[in-house]
């Protein structure tokens, strides 16, 4: 059967080609629809969310209408393709695509709106950590690495008696790279150390250390003397605080091993501070080591040390349950019985630990009048309210969520423990956008632009700047905004972006065959993933040559010398940036980290490579497998190369819908190897990298390898939308949409404009999410 | 370390509530045998020996036992008892770490006040011992085999501090927070109690913000107010689980770990260690006070001057020896307390008192604090019928080694070692206490 469409609406189609006219054509007197009800709906539905067993998947993609005409054209309806000519497949094409297929269409239909979330696992650990730290004034990361450490001629911390009697110095200062050092049988080997004895010295390491993840660290001191180390302990005290390691007592002086572990939320900084002494021992050692929760256990190198004192930290350890990816980044919108119980844990812990800290959190002096003490501990009970609901209290709030405590309990402890109990475990707490006025106001603004950008509720610089009026000034906001972004918790923020992004909770068990790569082992896989957050860091924050393009293109890699050796470079000590293969790589898509997680154990995988290139770098959509196939090595004839089994296992037509552009793209990066080295060969044949792909608009590329995916994705509006889509996502955690139509090519066009400056793009989301009005009304942004 | 810490909180409050959370606590289960218990008592930096030492066969007690008066038919009192471990190591250290292991330190780091430095015991405490015996044994064993009871102990981990030890350069810690050790019996009982408190105005919390979202939102704070109410449920329910043998003992969970609570802090951790023993939480303690050394100020007792401070002041100091019997009186004073307890107690599904079945061992790591001996530890063991002890006597004997005593003991309990510690303070084997 043949249809013929009417003149006049071909004369019209032209003006589908612009989006926004589109919405306003009247859809169902369409031609196309007739088309479609006779020849689709049967198998596609009415309005084409599939049909069980006929076309389970809904009619939804990214494909530009004239590629969608195309593929109708070729393969609709299905075993009967003829019934369509081209012209019918362009018309019935052009309602399917404004129907429902199209992103623009799927908008529509379902209109996105902004959910009420409660604070995620990482802005619950944040915002608490925070909270308590706004007490003791705020964290700030200096630019210097290493460790300030003070040496001592006399075994207590101190100089020798002798020495003090004739006043002659018997200690020195210096900053330390990292804490490593064998004395032998001698003394420190320093100008000022001359007149130190063997018998006896001492030292004290003290700065602030830099996790890069969250999880449990293992410190390790390796010494043959007597060694204390405390590790986010604000208390500076011989015998205070919570010791991560009491190795005082050195038997035997052998060398040995002293552990302790502490649970650390990673992109923080915390003190540390390591007491070193020995006293009629033959010899002295010390080195101070970690395991960090995806590392090998390493002397803490020096990016990880700075010689500055840090506030200590409340870090909840209490286990959390996962927050919610279903919709593919984490967001706060489920509540269970385990999350529930943990913020409970996670309350009592810390009102427990305000308790214990609070003569020092309220600032409580030595042998005040009991008045005095009253007074701050009223205040401090007020201001740990108005913080963690993150505006200040009305009469009534005081009265119901301050005063209470204090009426209906004996002690000042009780009354405390309370007020923090009730505090992180209210509604107002936990769901930051609840308790304030429809109508954003600078409170509402602030708390916002934190939880967007730090994970955490508003610092006092944050507040300070908003009591003065600031945030009512454009001028002085822009600046705000700006200063935010820069914090460093908008780094540990970033970073986990880019590990979700880039998928790497792939490399968790990252793991290579012995017999294939055996260079490949733990420390070399730390390493990598030290490698890449570095280049991350650089291409994000760098103060020269960094932003997105960058981060495609960039052809240096920090390398240290174990990675040197084995990705063909001569490094010599430790990570600096290093141009790999004669500057053949692209940017993190050919970083080795990124090259071996997405890989099997034993070999390539151009289909993970290919997948992930298509959706997180290019940015087309991507529907599940038909049928799930797995790839058995063993089936395939062992001569054949890698790209030679993945086309023949992805031949059928089934397959090759997603696979004509999942392939090619993952051939492009044959060239490396399962852990990311450059290689001509596979299986004695030379590798084939170059591969036809069809981009979404329609245009066919001769790809060459991976700098052309790099460029292709550097030079794509469609890729830039999938990267700023994952960065608001991870970002706001809600649907881009909810903040109207126009918001993400307003995102897109001010990335474009401010050079694909990351910082900028940040700074851009936003600015224009924190004062979006949020009423219940209005919730439904998206009309 | 922080992995027990998080499944510590696990068992906090919530879910656990619902949870048989004292599982593992044989209650009257473990009947049968008679139970036998052992308790020891530590305090520091000598005695007063003209003071301390009763007279004659009778049980003339001088002021420092005095205290004790009530309790003169369940005591025993073994002079002649001496540390003989030499070594490293001052004296004080040793007399502390070489104390219940009966054996040298290793050489090491720490230095005290003469003597070459040294580092820790090189062999297990007999508290440990009979522990391990215990527990490797179905009938006598229990949910924690042995607890270490601290009070005013410094946060600091040197052979000063120490005296149990698990192996060679094992030490284990004390805990001497009344409110840790709540915590490690009871599952934060009293933290339930705030939590009840609480979970009405959260729910009123929810019930107030939420009028103000659109339906959607609504429904996601109803999920929350609906595991909040079940959470209130079972927090009710978990407060009618919670039939005890014996009641948690009611202490503020807040007392401040500082010098001057001392005499309330010691009752609260007595309260705890009678309590943990009744509900057959373990069946080996041991209670130290301060250190080896200890600087306690026992301001309560109108003394100003730190006690091992006042302990080496010469003999002729009436001042000083004044303080220092009071302070030594003070100790007595908490044995008696610590005895009382267990006599006022019967004993939990069996005979007599808990004091019939429980052995306490007063300690000292010094005979006398201005001369640092370590001879003539004044040793007094209390109750201990079921061990075969016979009291209400003095003994002496001559330049008995400790490590025989410790040998007693353990038979006592059924545990036949021929040797502890170093063997040749072995010989002549168990003391007959009998």
């Amino acid at each position: 059967m043949r249809m013929t469409p009417p003149k006049a609406w071909l004369l019209l189609s032209p003006l589908f080609f612009s989006p926004s006219l589109a919405v306003a054509l009247d859809l169902e007197h369409h031609p196309g629809k007739a088309i479609y009800e006779k020849m689709c709906l049967d198998c596609h539905g009415a309005k084409g969310e599939g049909v069980k067993d006929k076309a389970d998947d809904p009619l939804v993609g990214a494909r530009t209408l004239d590629s969608l005409a195309q593929r109708i054209d070729r393969t609709m309806p299905e075993d009967k393709p003829e019934l369509l000519n081209a012209e019918e497949s362009k018309i019935v094409g052009e309602y399917i695509y404004h129907a429902f297929y199209s992103a623009e269409a799927r908008a529509r239909n379902t209109p996105a709106r902004i959910d009420l979330s409660r604070l995620t696992v990482p802005q619950y650990r944040n915002s608490v950590a925070d909270l308590i730290l706004s007490f003791r004034g705020d964290n700030w990361l200096p630019e210097t690495r290493g460790l300030k450490a003070r040496y001592f001629g006399d075994r207590g911390h101190n100089e020798r008696k002798e020495f003090r009697d004739q006043k002659k110095p018997d200690k020195y200062e210096r900053v330390d790279s990292v804490v490593k050092a064998d004395f032998g049988e001698g003394i420190p080997a320093h100008e000022e150390a001359k007149e130190f004895s063997p018998e006896q010295f001492s030292i004290r390491w003290e700065g602030m250390i830099l996790p890069e993840e969250t999880g449990v660290y293992e410190f390790v001191v390796k010494t043959r003397n007597g060694v204390t180390l405390w590790v986010n302990d604000h208390d500076r005290g011989e015998e205070s605080g919570k010791k991560t390691i009491d190795g005082w007592v050195a038997p035997h002086n052998d060398v040995r091993e002293e552990t302790g572990s502490v649970f650390l939320v990673g992109g923080r900084p915390y003190p540390i501070r390591l007491d070193f002494f020995t006293y009629k021992e033959k010899a002295a050692s010390v080195e101070l080591l970690w395991k960090t929760p995806h590392g090998v256990l390493e002397t803490i190198p020096e990016r990880s040390l700075a010689p500055e004192w840090a506030h200590e930290s409340l870090i909840l350890d209490v286990p959390f349950p996962a927050d919610d990816r279903s919709v593919g980044y984490e967001r706060g919108t489920m509540v269970s019985k385990a999350w529930l119980e943990a913020i409970t844990a996670g309350a009592a812990l810390a009102a427990e630990y305000v308790v214990e800290h609070f003569d020092e959190l309220a600032k409580f002096k030595r042998d005040e009048p009991e008045e005095e003490r009253r007074k701050k501990t009223d205040e401090f009970a007020e201001k740990f309210v108005a913080r963690a609901f993150r505006r200040p209290l009305s009469d009534e709030e005081k009265e119901r969520y301050v005063r209470v405590h204090f009426k209906e309990t004996q002690t000042t402890d009780q009354a405390i423990k309370r007020l923090v109990l009730q505090t992180l475990s209210s509604p107002r707490f936990l769901y930051p956008e609840t308790g304030g006025p429809a109508k954003p106001d600078p409170w509402m603004v602030a708390s916002r632009l934190s939880l967007l950008l730090w994970d955490s509720l508003p610092n006092e610089r944050l507040l300070d700047r908003l009591n003065k009026g600031e945030f009512n000034d454009p001028g002085k906001f822009d600046q705000i905004v700006n200063e935010a972004v820069w914090n460093w918790r908008t780094r540990a923020k970033m970073r986990g972006f880019y590990q979700h992004w880039l998928e790497m909770e792939r490399a968790d068990e990252l793991v290579k065959d012995k017999g294939a790569f055996p260079e490949f082992d733990p420390a070399l896989a730390a390493d990598l993933r030290t490698s890449l957050y570095a280049f991350l860091d650089e291409a994000t924050w760098g103060k020269e040559k960094a932003g997105y393009r960058e981060l495609l293109l960039s052809n240096a890699y920090p390398m240290n010398e174990r990675l040197g050796k084995v990705y063909g470079a001569d490094v010599k000590g430790g990570f600096q940036p290093v141009t790999l293969d004669g500057g053949k790589r692209s940017g993190l898509i050919t970083h080795p980290f990124v090259l071996s997680y997405l890989a099997y154990h034993n070999n390539t995988s151009p289909i993970h490579r290919g997948v992930f290139l298509t959706r997180h770098i290019i940015g087309m959509p991507l529907k599940s497998p038909p049928m799930a196939n797995e790839f058995k090595d063993s089936k395939f004839d062992a001569s054949l190369t890698m790209r030679e089994k993945v086309v023949s296992m992805t031949k059928s037509q089934d397959c090759m819908s997603c696979h004509v552009t999942i392939n090619p793209l993952g051939f492009s990066l044959e060239h490396y190897d399962g852990i990311g080295r450059w290689r001509e060969q596979d299986r004695g044949k030379p590798v084939d990298a170059k591969a036809e792909f069809h981009a979404e608009d329609g245009r066919n590329l001769m790809l060459t390898g991976a700098r052309d995916v790099a460029e292709f994705a550097a030079n794509t509006p469609s890729a830039h939308r999938t990267f700023i889509e994952s960065l608001f996502h991870h970002l706001v955690k809600q649907p881009v949409r909810a903040y109207g139509d126009d918001e993400m090519e307003n995102l897109r066009k001010a990335f474009e404009q401010g050079g694909y400056q990351i910082p900028n793009l940040i700074k851009q989301i936003a600015v224009t999410t924190v004062q979006h009005a949020n009423t219940p009304d209005e919730r439904f942004a998206a009309k | 370390m922080s992995p027990t810490r998080r499944d510590f909180l696990r068992h906090l409050g919530v879910s656990s509530a619902a949870l048989p959370f004292l599982t593992g606590l044989p209650g009257f289960a473990a009947e049968g045998k008679k139970k036998q218990r052992l308790i020891f008592l530590f305090s520091p930096n000598g005695t007063i020996p003209w003071e301390f030492w009763p007279e004659g066969q009778e049980l003339q007690f001088k002021r420092i036992l005095k205290p004790l008066e009530p309790y003169k038919q369940h005591l025993l009192t073994l002079k002649g008892v001496n540390n003989k471990v030499d070594g490293d190591g001052d004296r004080h250290m040793r007399g502390m770490s070489c104390l219940l292991t009966g054996t040298e330190l290793f050489p090491g780091n720490i230095q005290g006040g003469s003597d070459t430095p040294a580092g820790w015991a090189s062999g297990i405490s007999i508290d440990q011992e009979i522990k391990n015996f215990l527990q490797s044994r179905e009938e006598t064993k229990t949910r924690f085999g042995s607890l270490e009871f601290g009070v005013a102990v410094p946060n600091r981990a040197d052979p000063w501090t120490r005296m149990c030890y698990a192996g060679p350069n094992q030490p284990i810690a004390p805990i001497d927070d009344p409110e840790q050790m709540l915590g490690k019996l009871y599952g934060r009982m009293k933290d339930r109690e705030t939590l009840v408190s609480i979970v009405d105005d959260v729910r009123e919390d929810l019930a107030r913000v939420s009028k103000n979202l659109s339906a959607e939102d609504r429904a996601r704070l109803e999920e929350h107010l609906t595991l909040v109410r079940e959470m209130e449920n079972e927090l009710s329910q978990a407060d009618q689980q919670t039939d005890l043998a014996h009641p948690v003992p009611d202490i503020d969970p807040n007392i401040e770990l500082v010098n001057d609570n001392t005499p309330r802090i010691s009752r609260m951790q007595i309260d705890l260690l009678v309590n943990a023993m009744a509900n057959d939480m373990t069946r080996v303690a041991t209670l130290q006070y301060m250190r080896s050394v200890g600087m306690a100020r026992m301001s309560w007792l109108g003394v100003k001057d730190g006690h091992h401070t006042l302990s080496h002041e010469p003999d002729d100091n009436k001042d000083a020896v004044e303080n220092l019997i009071k302070i030594n009186e003070w100790f007595a004073g908490e044995l008696a307390y610590l005895t009382k307890r267990l006599a006022e107690t019967p004993e939990p599904g069996g005979d007599g008192t808990m004091l019939d079945h429980t052995l306490i061992v007063w300690l000292n790591e010094l005979g006398k604090g201005n001369s640092h001996t370590l001879d003539d530890i004044p040793f007094v063991l209390v109750g201990g019928k079921s061990h075969g002890i016979k009291t209400g006597r003095a003994l002496t004997f001559d330049k008995a080694a400790h490590n025989r005593l410790w040998l007693t003991i353990a038979r006592s309990m059924g545990h036949g070692i021929e040797s502890f510690g170093t063997a040749q303070f072995c010989e002549g084997g168990a003391l007959n206490l009998g």
